[in-house]
């Protein structure tokens, strides 16, 4: 049993996020990054199932900058046993294309089960899982919120929706994400970040892929803006008389929907 | 002597089995006892030994901290003392039995003698007094914090079996020889008078009947030590001398690079120290008698936790098990809040806190099994470095408006803010406040702003060793970069950390904390109020600026400058001071079990009938408004 799980590092939910001069991505300098909170339910999924089961393997891989190591590193600390670095270098990837370098990386490692995020918290795409498992036309769930094994071939996937709980059965190998309530993810004792530490993390070459990126764009991000601040609430001083006539002639002379 | 018979060879072969037969058992019980605090790791405890020697003056011999509660105190004065004495009499006893000319070196001389029976005596009465007032303290006061042992009775029947015995022979002897330059011991010859009208030769039968029964009760009694809880008459003068004498308020060094085991799973995990520890207790319960997680019916007692490791040590020998979830619970390990009081009031420097952190490292940094809300306090301090998770670049957002040099590394005081006081809104006026008044003073002051990082008190407190020396080395970094003098720090748990832990990882500063600098502005009058307040208040001492670091009087003395009422103390307060119940990293946890343990220390509050509690702690400060907003009472 192979599993593979894709994670991304992504600005940290806290972060001050300024917008660069080219308008295309934001200013990095100041930001501190942190695994993408859904890959880590996927993470903590891909464990548990290692625990469960006595043949499982685990890989974790993800796609981006030098920096992103330390996500790399992170997931090996929590136990996952193999790292992969697919270096982002000087492309510009849309979803598309960054989904298709993590397919091809994905065969080239073998896998069972593919688990990810449900979306990414930066752009909130919410496509990656859905493009991978298309171009392996494998299988997709999504929005996973409980993984059972009938057998070495075969799982069930829990999914919550308004009012329901839907369950499907699928075939191996399929693409899951995974969404909040799925578990809950473990902390890396000190143990595993010592054993992380020597373990190594391996590259894998966009070009080795034989993949030329600029060839599989299909969108292409032109501008990035900060949303129109909200303005000021307001607050209506007076007895209840004096505030409530303030607030018909503040709805008609101003806001002007009565 | 003409009418005791000398010791006939048969006798003294006799004697000598019996010694040498109780000695035998005796020492094969302590050996087997003692031999496997062999099996803990190295500790650091043969420096400052000048100190050490003071210790076993003022504290063994002076039973300094014994004292502390001044009923138990008196009682063990007097056994202990008695029991001394009595021990060198027995050597006395014993060499005259095999020698008829034996003397006691210094204290055998003619002119010394009489006076060292009369000594002996006098003691002989105080052991016996002790024995009554113990008895009495066991079976008509029953404080909770002494059970009642079947071992304790035992002890205290044994104890005035010997004296009684030992008077009884004396005056049988006594009656006998009539010789005063024999003895002059004032119980013999008092008591003689009762057997005047006996015969010489029944007194001379009871005389041999009640010395022999004497030796065997002495005998008896060396055997029952080491099986005991009196195995601490042996253990207690040896931990006490090998007391923790660093900082109460510093955790012991965990070196994460050498190490391979972190914290405590098996007893081998444990320096020699905390194994000699468990045989030290006394089982006097003043830690449980003071613990805040105790008192408000949590799964945890101090005194427990090393009866019960002491139990399990017995049992396991050496052959170790895992110690968490068989001598100790996990949520024992959690309800520590480390507020310090188990060691505080030890009468022998036993440490259950330091212990109970051991296993908390153990728990965190191999097994990674804890509280979960721990989990996203240490993400937080990780990602955004405080607890709250709040962004990091807001840390100094708090002194808008202010105008202070920010990140001057020529300032000549670094304030350093901390979590609380830089992310809390609450206590975001504290240290504005006090910024405002360094402003008005011009001192001249600086903070790190965004390039400071929580202190690490609530990653170590609860286990995390490595976040913690991640934080604090970042802190130490930052700095090493800065010329200041010294640092400021207004929450107590900032301030213990920098001043008593950091120089573990090479940072060695000079540490103040508002109290202290405040006190210090007032009394050189360079800080002065223009106005009194009129209210009485009430002074919570923070377990971190108390206990561990020994400031009481500075809060104290600034609240009378600052208010014309009364300042009124709580039932607990200085060193038996309440926690509020967010030390130990609790206030990032939920207090599920028991009672709330800051509703407890607002109900004291609410007792003293004051208009005000003053509080020099962050949490502390959250902690009660929060106990007291609870209780329908409005803060100040
Ligand atoms: C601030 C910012 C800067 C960016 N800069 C660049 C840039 O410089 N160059 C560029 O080409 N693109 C850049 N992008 C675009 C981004 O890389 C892609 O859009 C992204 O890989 C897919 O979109 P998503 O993150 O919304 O994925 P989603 O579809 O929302 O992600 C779902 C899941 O897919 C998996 N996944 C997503 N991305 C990866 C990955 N990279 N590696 C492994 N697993 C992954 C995770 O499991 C994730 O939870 C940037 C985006 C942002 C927000
Ligand atoms: S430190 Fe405080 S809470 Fe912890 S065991 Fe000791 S007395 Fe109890
Ligand atoms: S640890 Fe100390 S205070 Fe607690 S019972 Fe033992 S001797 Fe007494």
């Amino acid at each position: 049993m192979k599993i593979v799980v894709c994670i991304k590092q992504v600005p940290d939910t806290e972060a001050y996020i300024k917008i660069n001069s080219q308008k295309t991505s934001i200013e990095e300098s100041g930001i501190k990054y942190i695994i993408n909170p859904y890959d880590e339910f996927a993470l903590e999924e891909a464990l548990r199932i290692k625990e469960k089961l006595n043949n499982a393997e685990t890989a974790v891989i993800t796609l981006g900058a030098p920096r992103t190591q330390e996500a790399l590193r992170s997931a090996l600390a929590l136990g996952i046993e193999k790292a992969v670095l697919i270096p982002q270098e000087d492309f510009i990837l849309d979803n598309f294309s960054s989904a298709f370098i993590l397919a091809k990386t994905v065969e080239r490692l073998g896998y069972d089960l593919i688990l990810c995020g449900k979306q990414a918290i930066d752009d909130d795409m919410a496509q990656t899982g859905g493009i991978i498992a298309s171009l392996l036309n494998i299988p997709f769930v999504s929005l996973a919120t409980k993984i059972e094994f009938i057998d070495n071939s075969q799982i069930k996937v829990h999914r919550e929706i308004e009012g329901f709980t839907e369950v499907f059965k699928i075939k191996l190998p399929a693409v899951i994400s995974a969404q909040k309530g799925l578990n809950e993810p473990r902390y890396a004792s000190l143990m595993g970040i010592m054993q992380a530490k020597k373990k190594i993390i391996s590259e894998i070459k966009i070009q080795d892929l034989g993949i030329n990126p600029e060839n599989l764009i299909k969108t292409k991000l032109t501008r990035l803006e900060y949303p129109s601040p909200r303005s000021q609430g307001k607050i209506l001083d007076g007895d209840l008389k004096e505030a409530a006539q303030k607030l018909v002639k503040f709805l008609r002379e101003e806001a002007k929907i009565i | 002597m003409d009418n005791i018979p000398p010791f006939s060879l048969l006798n003294k072969i006799i004697l000598l089995s019996l010694i040498l037969i109780s000695l035998s058992i005796f020492s094969y019980i302590l050996y087997d006892r003692l031999r496997l605090i062999f099996l803990g790791k190295k500790a650091k405890r043969f420096n400052k030994i000048p100190l050490r020697i003071k210790t076993l003056f003022l504290y063994v011999l002076g039973h300094k901290k014994v004292f502390a509660y001044a009923y138990s105190g008196i009682l063990h004065f007097f056994i202990f003392w008695g029991f001394i004495i009595l021990a060198v009499s027995y050597i006395d006893l014993l060499g005259k039995a095999f020698f008829l000319n034996f003397k006691l070196p210094i204290l055998g001389n003619n002119l010394i003698y009489p006076y060292f029976l009369d000594l002996r005596d006098f003691f002989g009465i105080l052991a016996i007094i002790g024995v009554i007032l113990a008895l009495m303290r066991r079976f008509i006061f029953k404080p909770e914090r002494l059970e009642n042992s079947k071992e304790a009775l035992i002890i205290l029947i044994l104890i005035f079996l010997v004296v009684s015995m030992g008077f009884l022979s004396e005056s049988l002897r006594y009656s006998l020889e009539k010789n005063p330059a024999n003895s002059l011991s004032f119980i013999a010859k008092n008591l003689a008078l009762l057997f005047n009208n006996f015969p010489k030769e029944k007194i001379l039968l009871y005389y041999e009947l009640s010395w022999w029964a004497h030796l065997i009760i002495i005998l008896g009694f060396l055997i029952y030590i080491p099986l005991s809880k009196h195995l601490h008459l042996i253990t207690c003068p040896i931990a006490e001398f090998f007391r923790n004498l660093d900082s109460p308020g510093a955790l012991p060094y965990l070196d994460l690079e050498k190490e391979e085991r972190f914290g405590a799973e098996l007893f081998s995990d444990f320096s020699w120290k905390d194994l000699l520890d468990l045989y030290a207790c006394t089982e006097c319960g003043r830690c449980q008698e003071n613990c805040p997680a105790y008192l408000t019916k949590k799964p945890l007692s101090p005194k427990k936790v090393i009866l019960n490791l002491k139990k399990e040590l017995l049992a396991q020998k050496e052959i170790f098990k895992p110690l968490i979830g068989k001598a100790v619970a996990e949520d024992e390990i959690w309800s520590c809040t480390t507020c310090g009081n188990c060691q505080e009031h030890c009468p022998v420097f036993i440490e259950p806190l330091n212990k109970i952190a051991e296993f908390k490292r153990h728990l965190v940094l191999t097994q990674s099994k804890f509280p979960k809300e721990l989990t996203l306090c240490y993400r937080n301090l990780e990602v955004n470095l405080n607890p709250w998770g709040i962004g990091y670049m807001e840390r100094e957002k708090f002194v808008h408006n202010l105008e202070i040099n920010i990140k001057n590394k020529e300032a000549s005081l670094l304030y350093f803010a901390g979590c609380a006081a830089s992310f809390d809104e609450r206590n975001k006026k504290v240290s504005r406040s006090l910024i405002k008044i360094l402003k008005s003073l011009e001192v001249d002051f600086t903070l790190l702003g965004t390039d400071e990082a929580c202190c690490g008190d609530p990653a170590r407190r609860t286990g995390n060793e490595y976040l913690y020396q991640n934080l604090a080395q970042k802190n130490i970094q930052t700095f090493k970069n800065y010329k200041f003098k010294k640092i400021l720090t207004s929450c107590p748990h900032c301030f213990n950390t920098l001043k008593n832990e950091y120089s573990q990882m090479g940072g060695n500063f000079e540490v103040i904390h508002h109290s202290v600098f405040l006190a210090d502005l007032i009394k050189e009058k360079k800080l002065k109020l223009f106005k009194k307040i009129p209210q009485t208040i009430t002074y919570h001492d923070s377990c971190y600026l108390g206990r561990f670091n020994n400031i009481y009087d500075h809060p104290r003395q600034i609240i009378q400058n600052l208010s014309s009422g009364k300042l009124v103390e709580m039932t607990h307060h200085h060193n038996k001071s309440f926690c509020c119940g967010a030390g130990g990293g609790k206030m990032w946890m939920e207090e599920l079990q028991g009672e709330k343990i800051y509703i407890k220390r607002a109900d004291e509050v609410v007792k003293t009938k004051s208009q005000i509690v003053a509080s020099a702690c962050p949490y502390c400060l959250t902690m009660m408004e929060d106990g007291l907003k609870e209780k329908n009472i409005d803060e100040r």
